[in-house]
């Protein structure tokens, strides 16, 4: 698995600023629409950080600009790493069922 | 215009969007401290709005704001390699959106600026090292 996913660095890194820029989109779009905005998506990206970001989220600190970065990182690291088990178990699965 | 391309690299670019937000918010500050209030005044204020004041959070990050793109201006324009250009456009995602999350729209939007250079010169950067050191 280390072999595949150094193969695919390039790639997961991609997914990892896409998921931070997606989290940006999310800041800018509730500022834009407020109303238009659902709660859940938000507690998905809070709760999407879990649990990187819990030992600086239980510090409960005012400062906006390290907690957005912790979110904004735990988020990035947990779809890039949901994205790397996903992509190499269907990569098994396929080899699985072409032998 | 090769050689301008290869001049004006995404990195370089990023370290020179990241001095907008830097006088953005100096000239913000100036407003406030010395044409909106009193120049003898300048000190108490400034210790009200970060200390006592309600909105205490957004004025300290307007505070960090200038000191935080300054320092990814210097970061950049010293050319970092591939992983810290990664680190540093994560970073710099982050403060974009605490900018978007606590300051006006037209602070935020110069502090979303760099990122159209650096995280295009991040991936980049990555991907080039990749095929040269498998």
């Amino acid at each position: 698995m280390i072999a595949f996913l150094r193969a695919r660095r390039t790639a997961l890194l991609a997914v990892f600023m896409a998921a931070e820029l997606a989290v940006l989109l999310f800041v800018l779009a509730e500022r834009a629409w407020p109303r238009a905005v659902p709660p859940p998506l938000g507690w998905t990206i809070y709760l999407g950080s879990y649990p990187w970001s819990l030992p600086w989220l239980a510090s409960g600190s005012e400062e906006v600009g390290i907690t957005m970065a912790v979110i904004t990182a735990g988020f990035g690291l947990n779809v890039a790493l949901v994205t790397a088990v996903a992509w190499y178990a269907a990569r098994r699965a396929r080899q699985a069922g072409a032998e | 215009m090769r050689a301008i391309a290869a001049r004006w690299t995404p990195r370089r670019l990023a370290g020179i969007a990241y001095l907008v937000p830097v006088a953005n918010v100096a000239a913000v500050w100036y407003l406030l401290l010395f044409v909106a209030g009193r120049a003898a005044d300048a000190g108490p204020t400034l210790r009200a709005w970060l200390v006592d004041d309600p909105q205490r959070a957004a004025f300290r990050w307007l505070a960090a704001l200038p000191m935080v793109c300054g320092a990814l201006s210097v970061a950049y324009l010293r050319a970092p390699g591939p992983k810290a250009a990664i680190a540093l456009a994560a970073l710099g995602i982050a403060v974009a959106a605490a900018t978007w999350r606590l300051l006006d729209a037209s602070i935020a939007a110069t502090a979303t600026l760099p990122l159209l250079f650096s995280v295009p010169a991040a991936i980049v950067e990555f991907a080039r090292r990749g095929r040269t050191h498998p």
